[in-house]
Protein backbone atom coordinates (compact mmCIF):
# COMPACT_ATOMS: atom_id res chain seq x y z
CA UNK A 1 0.00 0.00 0.00
CA UNK A 2 1.76 2.93 -1.55
CA UNK A 3 -1.46 5.89 -1.45
CA UNK A 4 -4.77 5.27 0.15
CA UNK A 5 -7.68 6.97 0.28
CA UNK A 6 -10.54 5.80 2.61
CA UNK A 7 -13.75 6.64 3.71
CA UNK A 8 -14.15 9.03 0.70
CA UNK A 9 -17.66 9.62 -0.93
CA UNK A 10 -15.58 10.79 -3.71
CA UNK A 11 -12.10 11.99 -4.69
CA UNK A 12 -10.53 15.23 -3.13
CA UNK A 13 -7.72 17.01 -3.06
CA UNK A 14 -4.69 14.99 -1.06
CA UNK A 15 -2.15 17.18 -2.11
CA UNK A 16 1.93 16.47 -3.66
CA UNK A 17 2.38 12.29 -5.02
CA UNK A 18 4.29 10.14 -4.03
CA UNK A 19 7.49 10.30 -5.93
CA UNK A 20 7.44 14.01 -5.83
CA UNK A 21 9.31 15.97 -3.20
CA UNK A 22 8.34 16.84 -0.41
CA UNK A 23 7.56 20.48 -0.03
CA UNK A 24 9.56 22.55 1.62
CA UNK A 25 8.60 25.16 4.25
CA UNK A 26 9.17 26.47 7.59
CA UNK A 27 6.56 27.48 10.58
CA UNK A 28 6.66 27.89 14.40
CA UNK A 29 6.80 24.91 16.56
CA UNK A 30 5.22 24.60 20.12
CA UNK A 31 7.95 26.60 21.91
CA UNK A 32 8.12 28.99 19.02
CA UNK A 33 11.24 27.80 17.02
CA UNK A 34 10.99 28.30 13.33
CA UNK A 35 11.56 24.66 11.60
CA UNK A 36 12.11 23.74 8.68
CA UNK A 37 10.61 20.65 7.60
CA UNK A 38 13.49 19.55 5.39
CA UNK A 39 16.42 20.53 8.32
CA UNK A 40 13.99 18.88 11.33
CA UNK A 41 14.54 15.49 9.67
CA UNK A 42 18.11 15.85 9.45
CA UNK A 43 18.77 13.49 6.49
CA UNK A 44 16.19 10.74 7.42
CA UNK A 45 12.65 10.08 6.87
CA UNK A 46 9.84 12.59 8.18
CA UNK A 47 6.42 11.74 8.65
CA UNK A 48 3.99 14.92 7.91
CA UNK A 49 1.23 14.34 9.38
CA UNK A 50 -1.82 17.43 8.73
CA UNK A 51 -4.52 18.03 11.46
CA UNK A 52 -7.36 19.91 11.60
CA UNK A 53 -6.70 20.67 15.55
CA UNK A 54 -4.97 19.87 18.63
CA UNK A 55 -8.10 17.50 19.83
CA UNK A 56 -6.21 14.46 18.36
CA UNK B 1 -1.91 11.57 22.72
CA UNK B 2 -1.72 8.42 20.26
CA UNK B 3 1.33 9.60 17.84
CA UNK B 4 2.94 10.23 21.14
CA UNK B 5 2.73 6.65 22.71
CA UNK B 6 3.61 5.09 19.29
CA UNK B 7 6.71 7.94 19.08
CA UNK B 8 9.52 5.62 19.84
CA UNK B 9 8.62 3.21 16.92
CA UNK B 10 8.38 6.03 14.40
CA UNK B 11 12.09 7.09 16.16
CA UNK B 12 13.40 3.50 16.14
CA UNK B 13 12.30 3.40 12.43
CA UNK B 14 14.10 6.13 11.62
CA UNK B 15 11.57 8.74 10.69
CA UNK B 16 11.33 12.20 12.24
CA UNK B 17 7.09 12.93 13.35
CA UNK B 18 6.14 16.51 12.62
CA UNK B 19 2.28 17.32 12.64
CA UNK B 20 1.12 20.67 11.41
CA UNK B 21 -2.06 22.29 12.06
CA UNK B 22 -3.95 25.48 11.52
CA UNK B 23 -4.42 26.40 14.84
CA UNK B 24 -3.01 29.45 17.01
CA UNK B 25 0.79 28.54 18.23
CA UNK B 26 -0.54 29.43 22.08
CA UNK B 27 -3.25 26.98 21.43
CA UNK B 28 -0.72 24.80 20.41
CA UNK B 29 1.84 25.17 23.26
CA UNK B 30 -0.99 24.44 26.12
CA UNK B 31 -2.27 21.50 24.37
CA UNK B 32 2.06 19.30 23.64
CA UNK B 33 2.61 20.79 27.31
CA UNK B 34 -0.46 19.17 28.90
CA UNK B 35 -0.37 15.85 26.84
CA UNK B 36 3.60 16.05 27.07
CA UNK B 37 4.02 15.55 22.90
CA UNK B 38 7.14 16.17 22.64
CA UNK B 39 7.89 15.87 18.62
CA UNK B 40 7.05 19.30 16.73
CA UNK B 41 3.66 20.46 16.35
CA UNK B 42 3.75 23.37 13.76
CA UNK B 43 1.41 26.55 13.61
CA UNK B 44 -0.02 27.07 9.98
CA UNK B 45 -2.34 29.90 11.49
CA UNK B 46 -3.59 31.30 8.01
CA UNK B 47 -3.20 28.03 6.64
CA UNK B 48 -0.37 29.40 4.06
CA UNK B 49 1.23 25.77 4.02
CA UNK B 50 -2.08 24.00 4.39
CA UNK B 51 -2.76 25.92 0.29
CA UNK B 52 0.59 25.05 -0.64
CA UNK B 53 0.29 21.45 -0.64
CA UNK B 54 -3.18 22.16 -1.91
CA UNK B 55 -5.17 20.25 1.13
CA UNK B 56 -7.64 22.73 2.60
CA UNK B 57 -10.97 21.39 2.64
CA UNK B 58 -12.67 23.86 0.39
CA UNK B 59 -16.33 22.61 1.14
CA UNK B 60 -15.90 25.01 4.49
CA UNK B 61 -17.30 28.02 3.91
CA UNK B 62 -15.23 31.09 4.94
CA UNK B 63 -17.48 32.26 7.92
CA UNK B 64 -17.20 28.51 9.43
CA UNK B 65 -15.36 27.96 12.43
CA UNK B 66 -13.01 25.05 10.50
CA UNK B 67 -12.23 27.47 8.09
CA UNK B 68 -8.85 26.93 6.73
CA UNK B 69 -8.47 23.27 8.01
CA UNK B 70 -6.83 20.58 6.25
CA UNK B 71 -8.18 17.72 5.46
CA UNK B 72 -6.02 15.12 7.84
CA UNK B 73 -3.44 12.87 5.96
CA UNK B 74 -0.26 12.19 6.47
CA UNK B 75 2.83 11.84 4.14
CA UNK B 76 6.04 9.73 4.63
CA UNK B 77 8.98 11.38 2.82
CA UNK B 78 12.54 9.28 2.31
CA UNK B 79 15.86 10.61 3.09
CA UNK B 80 16.46 12.01 0.12
CA UNK B 81 12.89 14.45 1.07
CA UNK B 82 11.04 12.77 -1.64
CA UNK B 83 7.29 11.40 -1.03
CA UNK B 84 7.26 7.57 -0.53
CA UNK B 85 3.69 6.99 0.75
CA UNK B 86 0.69 9.39 1.71
CA UNK B 87 -2.34 8.23 3.46
CA UNK B 88 -5.50 10.53 3.57
CA UNK B 89 -9.00 10.01 5.38
CA UNK B 90 -12.00 12.19 4.49
CA UNK B 91 -13.72 10.21 6.60
CA UNK B 92 -13.76 12.35 10.21
CA UNK B 93 -14.82 10.16 12.89
CA UNK B 94 -12.59 7.53 11.98
CA UNK B 95 -9.26 8.06 12.49
CA UNK B 96 -6.23 6.51 11.42
CA UNK B 97 -4.38 5.21 14.24
CA UNK B 98 -1.13 5.39 14.48
CA UNK B 99 -0.78 1.64 14.42
CA UNK B 100 -2.24 1.40 11.19
CA UNK B 101 0.31 4.14 9.88
CA UNK B 102 3.33 2.05 11.30
CA UNK B 103 2.09 -0.94 9.73
CA UNK B 104 0.13 -0.42 6.67
CA UNK B 105 2.65 2.96 5.56
CA UNK B 106 5.51 2.15 7.44
CA UNK B 107 5.23 -1.71 6.55
CA UNK B 108 6.76 -2.00 10.20
CA UNK B 109 5.21 -5.06 11.86
CA UNK B 110 5.48 -4.67 15.82
CA UNK B 111 5.17 -7.31 18.66
CA UNK B 112 1.69 -6.55 19.98
CA UNK B 113 3.13 -9.16 22.98
CA UNK B 114 0.19 -8.02 26.19
CA UNK B 115 -2.37 -7.21 23.49
CA UNK B 116 -5.47 -9.18 23.54
CA UNK B 117 -4.96 -12.57 21.87
CA UNK B 118 -6.35 -15.53 20.52
CA UNK B 119 -4.81 -18.74 19.52
CA UNK B 120 -6.56 -21.70 17.99
CA UNK B 121 -4.15 -23.93 19.16
CA UNK B 122 -3.32 -24.45 14.97
CA UNK B 123 -1.07 -22.99 13.06
CA UNK B 124 -3.70 -19.67 13.17
CA UNK B 125 -3.15 -16.89 15.50
CA UNK B 126 -4.79 -13.61 15.79
CA UNK B 127 -3.58 -9.99 18.02
CA UNK B 128 -5.32 -6.71 18.24
CA UNK B 129 -2.75 -4.15 17.22
CA UNK B 130 -3.85 -1.87 20.01
CA UNK B 131 -4.86 -2.82 23.87
CA UNK B 132 -8.06 -2.48 23.18
CA UNK B 133 -10.71 -0.87 20.49
CA UNK B 134 -11.57 2.33 20.53
CA UNK B 135 -14.90 3.44 19.20
CA UNK B 136 -14.75 5.16 15.97
CA UNK B 137 -11.02 4.77 15.57
CA UNK B 138 -9.26 2.33 13.54
CA UNK B 139 -7.26 -0.50 14.83
CA UNK B 140 -5.64 -3.44 13.10
CA UNK B 141 -6.76 -6.93 14.00
CA UNK B 142 -3.33 -8.90 12.97
CA UNK B 143 -3.54 -12.72 11.60
CA UNK B 144 -0.96 -14.78 11.51
CA UNK B 145 -0.71 -18.59 9.78
CA UNK B 146 2.56 -19.75 11.01
CA UNK B 147 3.38 -22.76 8.36
CA UNK B 148 6.25 -25.36 9.13
CA UNK B 149 9.15 -24.65 6.93
CA UNK B 150 9.22 -26.17 3.22
CA UNK B 151 5.42 -25.75 3.28
CA UNK B 152 3.09 -22.88 1.18
CA UNK B 153 -0.20 -21.38 0.96
CA UNK B 154 -2.06 -20.15 -2.01
CA UNK B 155 -2.93 -16.45 -2.93
CA UNK B 156 -5.36 -15.77 -5.85
CA UNK B 157 -5.66 -17.19 -8.01
CA UNK B 158 -5.85 -20.62 -8.06
CA UNK B 159 -7.12 -23.48 -10.00
CA UNK B 160 -9.70 -26.01 -9.22
CA UNK B 161 -9.27 -28.26 -6.75
CA UNK B 162 -7.09 -25.36 -4.59
CA UNK B 163 -8.01 -22.81 -1.44
CA UNK B 164 -6.95 -19.60 -1.80
CA UNK B 165 -5.56 -18.34 1.65
CA UNK B 166 -8.79 -16.02 2.85
CA UNK B 167 -9.54 -14.15 6.38
CA UNK B 168 -13.25 -13.55 6.84
CA UNK B 169 -14.00 -11.03 10.33
CA UNK B 170 -17.62 -11.24 11.55
CA UNK B 171 -18.97 -9.98 14.39
CA UNK B 172 -21.48 -7.30 15.58
CA UNK B 173 -23.18 -5.07 13.11
CA UNK B 174 -21.47 -1.68 14.58
CA UNK B 175 -17.70 -3.73 13.87
CA UNK B 176 -16.91 -3.55 10.23
CA UNK B 177 -13.75 -4.82 8.66
CA UNK B 178 -12.05 -4.20 5.48
CA UNK B 179 -10.49 -5.84 3.38
CA UNK B 180 -7.77 -8.03 4.12
CA UNK B 181 -4.21 -6.77 3.47
CA UNK B 182 -2.43 -9.82 2.37
CA UNK B 183 1.30 -10.18 2.38
CA UNK B 184 3.17 -10.18 -0.79
CA UNK B 185 3.43 -13.73 -2.50
CA UNK B 186 6.44 -14.98 -4.99
CA UNK B 187 5.68 -17.31 -7.88
CA UNK B 188 6.28 -20.88 -7.47
CA UNK B 189 6.41 -23.99 -10.36
CA UNK B 190 3.94 -26.20 -8.20
CA UNK B 191 4.68 -29.72 -10.39
CA UNK B 192 1.57 -31.38 -9.54
CA UNK B 193 -0.43 -28.61 -10.95
CA UNK B 194 2.22 -27.61 -13.68
CA UNK B 195 1.33 -24.06 -13.54
CA UNK B 196 3.19 -21.27 -11.60
CA UNK B 197 1.29 -19.98 -8.58
CA UNK B 198 1.44 -17.20 -5.92
CA UNK B 199 2.51 -18.84 -2.84
CA UNK B 200 3.16 -17.55 0.58
CA UNK B 201 5.83 -19.11 3.37
CA UNK B 202 6.86 -19.28 6.22
CA UNK B 203 5.24 -16.53 9.36
CA UNK B 204 2.18 -15.46 7.14
CA UNK B 205 1.14 -12.00 8.56
CA UNK B 206 -2.23 -10.63 7.43
CA UNK B 207 -3.63 -7.09 8.40
CA UNK B 208 -7.66 -6.41 8.52
CA UNK B 209 -8.39 -2.69 9.60
CA UNK B 210 -11.29 -2.81 12.14
CA UNK B 211 -13.34 0.24 13.74
CA UNK B 212 -16.08 -0.39 16.06
CA UNK B 213 -18.91 2.25 15.00
CA UNK B 214 -20.70 2.12 18.51
CA UNK B 215 -19.94 3.94 22.20
CA UNK B 216 -21.30 0.79 23.90
CA UNK B 217 -20.25 -2.71 23.39
CA UNK B 218 -22.76 -5.33 22.28
CA UNK B 219 -25.10 -6.82 25.62
CA UNK B 220 -24.41 -4.12 27.76
CA UNK B 221 -20.70 -6.00 28.52
CA UNK B 222 -17.40 -4.23 27.79
CA UNK B 223 -15.58 -6.09 25.42
CA UNK B 224 -16.43 -6.80 21.68
CA UNK B 225 -16.11 -10.56 20.44
CA UNK B 226 -13.91 -10.51 16.88
CA UNK B 227 -15.18 -13.98 15.19
CA UNK B 228 -11.82 -14.41 12.64
CA UNK B 229 -12.54 -17.49 10.04
CA UNK B 230 -9.25 -18.47 8.45
CA UNK B 231 -9.19 -20.98 5.17
CA UNK B 232 -5.91 -22.34 3.89
CA UNK B 233 -4.26 -25.28 2.19
CA UNK B 234 -0.64 -25.89 2.72
CA UNK B 235 1.48 -27.86 0.68
CA UNK B 236 4.76 -29.03 0.52
CA UNK B 237 6.64 -30.16 -2.32
CA UNK B 238 5.37 -33.44 -2.86
CA UNK B 239 1.83 -32.80 -1.06
CA UNK B 240 -0.95 -30.88 -0.36
CA UNK B 241 -2.73 -31.37 2.82
CA UNK B 242 -6.21 -30.97 3.70
CA UNK B 243 -7.64 -27.48 3.42
CA UNK B 244 -7.63 -26.07 7.05
CA UNK B 245 -10.74 -24.06 8.26
CA UNK B 246 -9.47 -22.47 11.37
CA UNK B 247 -12.22 -20.18 13.32
CA UNK B 248 -10.90 -17.78 16.57
CA UNK B 249 -12.56 -15.66 18.68
CA UNK B 250 -10.63 -12.55 20.15
CA UNK B 251 -12.50 -10.58 22.96
CA UNK B 252 -11.23 -7.03 22.40
CA UNK B 253 -12.02 -4.88 25.54
CA UNK B 254 -13.77 -1.50 24.41
CA UNK B 255 -11.89 1.44 25.29
CA UNK B 256 -13.12 4.85 26.41
CA UNK B 257 -14.34 7.58 24.40
CA UNK B 258 -12.70 10.15 22.30
CA UNK B 259 -13.52 13.74 22.98
CA UNK B 260 -16.08 15.07 21.36
CA UNK B 261 -15.50 16.87 17.99
CA UNK B 262 -14.55 20.64 18.01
Amino acid sequence: MTTSQTGAARPFATGPEVGEPLPGFTLPDQHGNAVDVHEARAGGRAFLVFVRGTSW
Amino acid sequence: MELQEHLGVFEAAGVRVIAVTPEPAEVIARFTERHGVTFPVLSDADSAVIDAYGIRNTEVPEDHRLYGMPFPGAYLADAEGRITQKHFNTNYRVRESAETIIRGDLGEWYDPEGYPAADGGGAVSASLGSPELKPFSRVDLLVRIDLPAGQHAYGEPVPDGLIATSVTVTGPEELRADAPVMPPTRPLLVEAVGEELQVFEGDIHIRVPLSYRSLEAPDGGDSVPIGIEVRYQACDELVCFLPVEERLTLEAPLGGHLRPER
